[in-house]
């Protein structure tokens, strides 16, 4: 297990590397100069020259990248070209907000999707019909509209939540609560249907198999099969699932951040690369990567502990 | 049932969220207490006044620093922190006398040396304030409370500057210490607390307890929320988490009226910038005959009905309607006549049309469609080139002619320096002419107030050389609660603080 783990720690250290350098050298493609868009239209080419001066843009890019990398393995994200604010700090006040909402989403989404799964493959009929009609939905309909809807309706016209910011746990737990819950619905929806969807499938599956059939034929009630043998052999595919869910959130949670004006990640994100505010968006890219990183080694952990077939690997 | 306890946790859980909602909705944006929260379409980047910049940033700034002098509600230019001031004979010279008895919120007094600490670091730093004072050579304290700019040239758009970015004061116990970006420090009537402000979500300012004139500003705190998301900053707007921010003309048919009030201002004008006027890029450009053409091949009423839904006014000029250099004469020049744009093409010699590149960003995005089809019908090939938001400004001296849209200050001097002089920083290929060049140079020695006809002389050589094709003057608009009141502003994007008052 520790050499397995320290595998997986190696892999994901040359992924997180080589990410790191491929964003770096894309973003100089992709926005050769940002300097101008950066003071705006009326700045003078003097003072464009003396800020390209003053950020270090006149240097060769490799010395740049190496000049970053260095910096970054020193946990030296540089500061952002707009607003000066270091991006270590900016990002420490900004990821919680983004971990906020992606977890509880998460949580929310396989409780609900287990629930509604098991109930549609244990009782079929209409309860099964219905979620698959919601499963297309749920697909069908992006989670920024959904956003938009849930914004319209709790927060503008019934005022019950608060339409736009963020209130950290540390303030007020119900103030947390409350600026949460619409975003995480609208991350949570789409989700909870395809977990749904993957738990129906695969307990449908495990109750065909022949031990579920002997263990039913020794005597075993219904629920206990459910609970210590279905469900537990079902896991695995809706784990895989809700890790790839989780990481899609971390990409949705950008157009939901930007609905609610949280400060998370994802809005960060959103204007950094608007403005082309390069040690940011390398800065949110690096969190981003190594968060994913962490979502995918916490999930083999898990598969090993839940199914012993899995350490084998 | 077992399963039914998430269930039930479930329904626990959004009860207690919807009690928490309750409570954190009805405590917000409420102007009866005294509290103003104001959403701004940009997040500030800096509060160092030398390194921010202007419009929208304004109202980041004005809480924290007053200004030398300001602007009233009808544009007329007042004291602020200089009490009075004058010119001297050659107008290169502005002395002015000074508030006496101010401090700054760290103690240090507001004297002329703060001044002049202030001019030096606005001139080096990156913000608007640096080409604001690019006419002003340096300052010098005459006493006290006495300070002199010192100019290389006269500057009529000055005391306009320093109404804005140019006369924003910090301390110049800040300036030293080159901590102002993160921790502003002015004469101001509020101070940023800290405590309670969240960069990037909400930035708060509390009273300053030592401010000379209180009674300017009625609010005992003030909040601006940076809401760059249109649908964030609609959603606000309506559920009261904001009392006041800048929003679309399709809101006003779609917001009732008695939920959110809609005030109407002119600020920008849109339409093309025919940058190679000498025809080095787009030799047809070099033609007047050409630039002309383009000006007909325009259905200006259409795009604005079309595009703009009618939040707006026609125009052939770049001067402001507020200004003295406009002549509303000179919207008849150019008329939509395609056929007339396919004539002046013949006479240039461009009978078969040619190709114009220009480049197509996320700016353009919506005017692109328009701006290919009108000039097609008169046989001009718009050739786009997609641009990347972050380097369009990088991009435009590249082409011969690109859609833009720019600021219609009052003061029309402001407009000469950046679009008509040859270094100005919207003329992108650096034109000149010698009818305007004489004409700015008669306007510098002339006084303000006799300088209209000369004015609106360089306003005609202008539109009729047709260095630009304007379409129209875009109508902002502003939404803002019935619990407070605003005063358009004049010349700027947004209002100034000291414009919000609470409904009586």
């Amino acid at each position: 297990m520790l050499w397995y783990t320290a595998r997986k720690l190696a892999t994901a250290i040359v992924l997180v590397l080589a990410v790191a350098t491929v964003t770096f050298f894309m973003l100089y493609g992709a926005s050769a100069d940002p300097v101008a868009n950066l003071l705006g239209q009326t700045a003078t080419p003097a003072q464009i020259a003396a800020r390209r001066i003053e950020l270090g843009l006149d240097r060769p890019v490799i010395v740049q990248y190496g000049d970053w990398l260095l910096n970054a393995i020193q946990g030296n994200l540089g500061t952002s070209w707009l607003n000066r604010q270091p991006v270590t700090d900016t990002l420490i006040l900004r990821v919680p907000v983004t971990l906020s909402i992606t977890i509880v989403a998460t949580i929310v989404a396989a409780i609900v999707g287990v629930v509604v799964g098991t109930m549609a493959a244990r009782w079929r009929g209409w309860v099964d019909h219905a979620l698959q009609v919601l499963v297309i939905v749920g697909f069908a309909l992006p989670a920024f509209w959904l956003a938009v809807v849930l914004s319209t309706t709790f927060a503008v016209n019934l005022r019950l939540f608060p339409a736009i910011g963020y209130i950290s746990p540390a303030t007020s737990i119900g103030g947390w609560m409350s600026s949460i819950t619409l975003p995480v619905v609208a991350l949570a929806a789409g989700v909870s249907a395809s977990i749904a969807q993957q738990i129906r499938n695969s307990v449908l599956d495990v109750e065909r198999r022949d031990f579920v059939r002997a263990l039913r034929s020794r005597g075993l009630g219904s629920r206990r099969i459910l609970f210590f043998h279905t469900l537990r052999n079902a896991a695995p595919a809706g784990l895989v699932v809700l890790s790839l869910q989780f990481i899609g959130m971390l990409g949705g949670a950008v157009i939901i951040e930007n609905i609610f004006a949280l400060p998370g990640i994802g809005s960060l994100a959103i204007d950094a690369t608007n403005v082309g505010d390069v040690p940011v968006v390398m800065g949110v890219m690096l969190v981003t990567v190594v968060i994913v990183v962490v979502v995918n080694l916490a999930l083999d952990l898990i598969q090993g502990v839940i199914n012993p077939k899995a350490r084998l690997r | 049932m077992r399963v039914r306890h998430p269930l039930t946790v479930a329904v626990f859980l959004t009860v207690g969220a919807t009690l928490a909602g309750c409570t954190a909705a009805s405590a917000e944006g409420s102007a009866a207490d005294s509290n103003l929260t104001i959403g701004s379409v940009v997040d500030v980047t800096s509060w160092n006044p030398a390194d921010v910049g202007g419009g929208h940033f304004l109202q980041y700034m004005q809480p924290v620093y007053d200004t030398l002098l300001q602007v009233d509600s009808k544009g007329a230019i007042e004291p602020d922190l200089a009490t009075e001031w004058r010119w001297d004979e050659a107008r290169t010279t502005l002395t002015l006398d000074l508030r006496t008895g101010v401090k700054f919120t760290d103690g240090t007094r507001f004297d002329a040396d703060a001044v002049v600490a202030n001019v030096t670091s606005l001139k080096a730093g990156s913000g608007a304030a640096s080409s604001q004072l690019r006419s002003v050579k340096d300052a010098t304290a005459v006493d006290d409370d006495t300070v002199a700019l010192n100019l290389s040239q006269p500057d009529p758009a000055l005391e306009t500057a320093l109404t804005q970015n140019a006369g924003f004061m910090a301390s110049p116990k800040g300036i030293s210490a080159g901590t102002l970006a993160t921790e502003p420090v002015g004469t101001g009537p509020y101070t940023l607390d800290a405590k309670t402000t969240t960069v990037g979500s909400e930035y708060a300012f509390v009273r300053n307890a030592e401010y000379w004139a209180p009674k300017t500003y009625p609010f005992d705190r003030i909040t601006i929320r940076p809401l760059t998301d249109d649908s964030a900053r609609r959603a606000a707007l309506q559920s009261g988490a904001i009392d006041a921010g800048i929003g679309q003309p399709a809101w006003v048919k779609e917001i009732s009226s008695d939920q959110l009030i809609a005030m109407k201002y002119t600020l920008d004008f849109m339409g093309l910038f025919i940058d190679d006027r000498a025809g080095t890029l787009v030799p047809a450009l070099g033609d007047v005959r050409v630039r002309q053409a383009i000006n007909y091949a325009f259905d200006r009423a259409a795009i604005l009905k079309t595009i703009q839904l009618g939040y707006g006014e026609e125009t052939t000029q770049v001067f402001s309607k507020s200004s003295i250099a406009y002549d509303a004469k000179l919207n008849k020049v150019y008329s939509y006549d395609p056929d007339r744009a396919r004539k002046l093409l013949k006479e240039a010699g461009y009978a078969d049309g040619f190709d114009l590149p220009m480049p197509s960003s996320d700016w353009s995005a919506a005017y692109d469609a328009v701006v290919l089809e009108q000039l097609a019908a008169v046989g001009i090939r718009v050739k786009y080139e997609s641009i990347p938001t972050t380097n369009v400004l990088s991009r435009l001296p590249d082409f011969g002619a690109h859609w833009f849209g720019w600021a219609m200050p009052q003061n029309p001097w402001v407009t000469v320096t950046d679009l008509i002089a040859k270094d100005g920083v919207g003329n992108y290929q650096h034109s000149t002419d010698p009818e305007i060049d004489a004409l700015m140079s008669e306007i510098l020695v002339t006084p303000t107030e006799k300088a209209g006809p000369l004015y609106k002389k360089l306003n005609a050589r202008v539109v009729d050389q047709a260095w630009f094709a304007p379409w129209y003057g875009v109508s902002q608009v502003y939404f803002h609660s019935s619990s407070v009141e605003v005063d358009p502003p004049s010349g700027v994007v947004v209002p100034a603080i000291k414009a919000y008052r609470p409904a009586s």
